[in-house]
Order: structure tokens, then sequence, then C-alpha cells
């Protein structure tokens, strides 16, 4: 069984090389074995980077550190086997080709022997709820078929079969709809009181885990201590926006299949998009919200059915590309459309985040000088501002997605298409995002979102609800 | 069977195959081939696609040494910088042979390989350091997420505004891919070496990978049909080796 593990900072930080200040600084605190805790504060801040430091995984090539960080009385080293690490994309947690094999990857670096070891993977498995009587995932059962919230789920038992005592967990539901949510809070409560194990958990959104925590430890926005944990009220439609008035018709849909290449595809309801409005689409994983979303957004041509173009976007395209926007010019298409995908990294094409957000007026030849004020604004509105310079890809996972919606949006486009602009956002940057949605509508852009957020939806015009794959008749 | 098996025994036989150069081995191969491939129990929707890959490379080298091969015997068709002879068609048929007995049995035995398996014999059997298998096998599973990747980057760059087709964007987003391999590649790094993987400790396996009278059995297999080859073609007269250059 798993020894539980206490935690002490003195004084610690930690300074990224080649960033001006230090990420973290002047940490003192302690966690007794045990300990359930939340790990809070604004996005960026340096949660992520502290929980590394935990798991002993922050190389003395990538920075230096001040102070002293101690786990069980000793400095953080993943050889001890006393920590386990889940984080937050379930694509880099999946080592082997079957599960029962990844699981068994950590067993097999501490050197346990084979009969214990599969007992251990089973046991784990079993315990976070992957495998069982009636369930249909197997030892044998590849890793690739499993959806983010089961993956999420392997991650937590692949780190608990070789008993660390503490788990440290990086914000592991950010990319769940809220079944896997739920699957994956529960799964942590059952190994978490299986073992009695020291708890530090990152999640944007605590509200599942308050039952399970016992004390939060917040970071303020320069990486030191916060005294008191801040509580940013959620901002709320009536607040927002009052007066949003439905304008003309940007794009509507008819009878439209929707699917990637070679993929079957997917039926949707017939939508109608009008300027001045939020549009959400809501639906399980897999339900095609994001296959549709890149097809509103011009980049993947309908299986079949119909795009019908208002006359305000349809101006300047030629006639016979008016009803397919994947055929526009790559520079027609950023003046009209502003897609924001999933994952940001995938839609960063610059090295700075200044470059990235001027890119589309770039394109599309916007005086230098209006060019340049809109992108501080823009920035500034995000909480960009300092990181102009910074390489998209070393921001936080919310600071990425607010560069990539402000950078897919700064033209100012007819329609835009966002995909889950809510994940990873703490509740302050959250309320930006919904407010630059906001604006963008009511500056005359139909906005598209894809949400599993309940308070997102609270936020849009019109719901439309996607079911999960049905064959396209 | 261990995977190790029958990849000395496609190795054996494909040096040899390699080196000979005539009609003869050729032909004894590919029927020897025909005779021990079905052992793998590849199933056939996995080995026909592979099979049809290999036969149209094959065509393919044997038609451009037919049309253009070194002339030689009775011209039978010329036409500007194609000129085909008797001559060039016997190569270009030793060339298609060549390369279906050469290329099949490595195609082959490949996809019948389970990776994990053959990383585990690796490092049980050959003692292979464990850091280099593990680290190869998992950035191979990693190859097959860059396809996905590439087609992200495409929609990317066009909702950018950027997509001028041509080298320029050829060449960027080649550049962002390895980007994202490097950075996807560490990411999963940081996965394992927070499991413990790469540390001073003594490691154990989940599987044994054993190796067993049935294993020297394939590779004897291996050795058999390569000694065959050369047997029969040198008592036929016709043993030839490869003339580089």
């Amino acid at each position: 069984m798993s020894v539980p593990v206490g935690v002490a900072a003195r004084a610690w930080g930690w300074h990224f090389a080649g960033r001006r200040a230090p990420s973290l600084h002047d940490l003192t605190f302690a966690i007794a074995p045990g300990e359930r805790i939340l790990l809070s504060g604004p996005s960026g801040c340096g949660k992520s980077t502290l929980l590394m430091a935990l798991a002993g995984v922050l190389g003395a090539d990538q920075g230096t550190d001040a102070g002293e960080l101690l786990i069980d009385a000793a400095a953080p080293d993943p050889g001890r086997r006393l920590t386990g690490l889940v984080l937050q994309d379930p694509e880099t947690q999946v080592i082997m080709e079957r599960v029962g094999d990844d699981v068994a990857f950590g067993c097999e670096n501490f050197a346990v022997p084979r009969d214990e070891m599969w007992r251990r993977v089973t046991v784990a498995l079993e315990s976070v709820g992957l495998v069982g009587e009636g369930l249909p995932v197997g030892l044998d059962t590849p890793t690739g078929v499993l959806s983010g919230g089961q993956k999420q789920r392997l991650a937590l038992a692949g780190v608990m079969a070789f008993e660390p005592g503490l788990l440290l967990l990086d914000e592991p539901t950010a990319n769940l709809d809220p079944q896997g949510v739920l699957d994956v809070v529960a799964a942590v409560t059952r190994v978490v009181n299986e073992t009695g194990c020291t708890l530090v958990v990152i999640d944007h959104n605590p509200a599942p885990w308050e039952e399970l925590l016992t004390r939060v430890i917040s970071l303020d926005a320069t990486g030191g201590l916060a005294s008191e944990r801040a509580v940013y009220p959620r901002v709320s439609r009536a607040r927002l926006a009052p007066t949003r008035e439905p304008g003309d018709i940007v794009m509507s849909t008819r009878n439209l299949v929707v699917g990637r290449p070679g993929q079957p595809g997917i039926a949707v309801p017939d939508l109608t998009l009008r300027a001045g409005t939020i549009t959400a689409l809501a639906g399980v994983n897999g339900s095609g919200k994001s296959t549709l979303s890149l097809t509103l957004g011009g980049l993947l041509s309908p299986q079949s059915g119909r795009i019908i173009v208002g006359s305000a976007m349809s101006q300047g395209l030629r006639a016979r590309h008016v009803p397919s926007p994947h055929r526009w010019p790559a520079h027609a298409l950023v003046r009209r459309v502003g897609s924001v995908f999933q994952s940001p990294e995938n839609q960063f094409v610059q090295a700075t985040a200044r470059a990235e957000v001027a890119l589309g007026l770039r394109v599309t030849r916007v005086n230098r000088q209006v060019a340049a004020e809109r992108v501080d604004s823009r920035l500034e509105l995000m909480g960009l501002s300092g990181l102009e310079g910074a390489h998209p890809f070393t921001l936080s996972g919310g600071q990425k997605r607010r560069l990539a919606l402000v950078s897919a949006t700064v033209t100012q486009p007819h329609l835009v298409v966002v995909d889950e602009p809510t994940f990873g956002q703490d509740d302050d940057s959250w309320a930006d995002v919904v407010t630059l949605l906001d604006e963008l509508a009511h500056a005359g852009s139909a906005v598209v979102i894809t949400t599993h957020d309940p308070d997102l939806l609270a936020v849009a015009d019109e719901i439309v609800a996607l079911s999960p794959r049905v064959p396209a008749s | 069977m261990n995977p190790l098996a029958p990849i000395i025994a496609s190795s054996i036989l494909g040096i040899v195959v390699l080196v000979s150069f005539d009609p003869v081995s050729v032909t004894v191969a590919l029927v020897c081939e025909a005779l021990t491939l079905p052992w793998l129990r590849l199933p056939g929707a996995r080995a026909w696609p592979i099979v049809g890959i290999v036969g149209v490379s094959a065509a393919l080298g044997a038609m451009g040494t037919a049309l253009y091969g070194r002339p030689s015997g009775q011209t039978l068709f010329m036409w500007g910088p194609i000129h085909v002879t008797t001559g060039s068609l016997d190569l270009a048929a030793l060339v298609g042979l060549r390369i279906l007995a050469i290329a099949l049995p490595g195609a082959l035995v490949f996809a019948a390989t389970n990776l994990t398996a053959l990383a585990d014999a690796l490092t049980q059997i050959a003692r292979l350091p464990s850091r280099f298998v593990a680290g190869a096998l998992t950035s191979l599973r990693m190859t097959a997420l860059l396809s996905d990747d590439w087609r992200t980057m495409g929609y990317a760059r066009r909702a950018r505004g950027l997509a001028a087709r041509g080298p320029g964007q050829f060449i960027g987003q080649s550049f962002a891919l390895f980007v994202r391999a490097v950075r996807r590649g560490s990411a999963l790094a940081t996965t394992m070496e927070a499991r413990g993987f790469g540390g001073q400790n003594p490691r154990s396996w989940a599987r044994t990978s054993v190796w067993q009278l049935r294993d020297w059995l394939v590779v004897a297999v291996g050795f058999a049909i390569s000694v065959l080859i050369v047997g029969i073609s040198v008592a036929t007269g016709s043993w030839e080796v490869v003339v580089f250059g």
C-alpha cells in the first residue's frame, strides 16, 4: 500500500531560463500527509510549474530554483516512487499500445515483480472504473480507441499502480465533456479514499472536487502565495447583453451532413446564424460539434447538404464560390470567418503573441497604425499585455486559448466560430472570454460556439443540440 | 513465436536475394516465400494491401528498366530516350521479381509484428538498452498521429489567411509539424519520466520474452531457404552476384 507523504516549501522559487522574472517566488507552505489540496490562482501564475517541480520533472537545464522544496524530507525525484503525476492532455499520457501494458509501464520502471505487477494493474484499473464486470475495456484493449475521459483514468491507473504517496493532478478534466469530468473525479475520489494518499489538484473548475478537498493553496499573479483565496464572480447573462439585437442572416444550412475525409458523415440540424447573436452547439464528445465548426468555418467541405451565405458576407466573392466556403481563397476567408480550434496550439502560425494577433490585419492589408492600436487594445482586453513578445507555445493553457480567440477575431469577421472557448479558463479569464464574444456579437458578428459549459450556454441566444453519431441516411 | 525470429529469418533471406542477381535464385526465393509467409498468420485484410503496394512498386521498377534499361539483344521498340530490347525486358522481369522477393518478407513480417512484443524481445533477448528501445517504441506509436497533425495545420494556415499553395507553405508546414512532434515528444517524455522511466533503478518486465525451440526452427528455415537458393542456382549454373557500379 502507498504511504501518504507530506510536502514542505521554504522560500522556494523557480526561474525559467530566458524569462525576465521568476515564475514562482518565496513560496513557504506545508502539506501534511493525507491532505487533499486544491492549488488555485489566476491563469498563467505558475501552478503547473509548481506541480512539475513536486513531481521532480523540472530539469536543471530548464531553469534555476531558490530556497528548498521537500517531499518526505528530501528533494523531489521521480525515481523515489513517491509521486504520481497526471497532466491535462490525454494524448500525451498514453505510452503503450495496450491498456494493461500502459498501466504496467510504471511498475516495470520500479522493478515490481511480474505477478505482483499484474495484480496491481488489475486493481488500479478496477478502482478507476475502467476495467471490471460489464465494462467494455480489458487489459488487451488498444489504448488508441479510448475516449479522452477514459485515457485520463488510464493515466490515473498508470500512476496508482506503483503506489505513490502523493498524487499530483494538473487540470485532469480540462479537455473532457461533463460525463468524462464526473468519471475522472469519481475515480480520483475512490483511489484517494482507498489509499489515503496526499492529493494536490489544479482545476479551473473546482466545483466537482469540493467534497474531496480539505484545503486551498492560492498563488497570486506574480507566482507568490496569495494571502486569501480570490473569488471571481462569473458574469451573468443579464449583466452582459441585455440589448443584443438579432440582425441579418449571415449563414444558414439545410440538410447538412458533415464529416472528415474518410469518416462516416454526421447529419446536423439546420442552422440559422444571425448577425449580433451567439449560437451555442451543445452535445457530448463525438456528436460532431468540432467537425461542424470546421465546416462552417470553410475549412472542411460538407459531405452533403447546402450552406447559404448571407448577402453581406457574399460581397466580393465569385458567385459560384459563394455556397462553398471551403473554396474561398484564404485571404477572403480570413476577412469573413474567424475560426478558433479546440486545441489553440493547432492554430498558432507565428513566433510571438503580437505577430499572431497582427497576422489577420496584415494579410487583409489594414493600415499599420490602425492595426497596431487594435492589436494592443485586444491584447489588453484579454489580459495578455506584457506577453507580446512571448512565443505562443510558452503561454499557459488559458492564455493560449485567449490568444487564439483574439487573433482569429481581430479582423471583425462576419462569422466567428469558436470551439470550446472556456476550456482551461479560471473565473476571471472566463469573464474576459465571454466579454469578447459578447463584444463581437454587438459589433455585428454572428458568433457560433461549441461548449459543455452550462454557464456559457446561459450566455447564448440560441442553443442547438447535436445528438451522438447517427449514420446519415 | 518470438517476434525476433521471423525478423532474423527474413533478414538472412533478404541479404542472399540482395546479393544474388539471376533468375533462378529469385524464382526459388519467391516460391519458398509463398510457402512460408502464410505462417505469419497475418489476416488477409491486412496482408493483401501490403502485397498490392509491393506489387505496384515492383511493376514500376520493372517498367523503368524495360523502357530505359541498358539495351542488349534485339530492339523491339524505340522512341526518343525509350529503347526496349529483349535484353532490357529480361532485365526488367528480374528487377521486378527481385523487388518482390526482397520487400515482401520484410513488409509482411513487420506488419505481423506486435511492437510491444518486439520491444520486449529487443530488451530481454537482444539485450539492447531499455531506454533506447522504449523511446523508439513510443516514438513509433506517435508517428500515427502525424498525419492528423498535418491536416489540422493545413486548416490552421488557411483559417489564418496563409494558405497560398506552393513550396513555401510546404516548407513552413513541415517545420511546424516538426516543432509539434518535438513538443508532443517532450510532453510524453515528461509523462514517462514521472512514472520512473530512465532512472537508475533496475527494471522488471510485464511480459517475458522467451526464445524457444520453434524460434530456432524459424531461423533455421530462413537459413535453409537461403542455402537452397544458392544451391539450386549454383547447381544449374546460373548463379550470379550483383555487380555494383
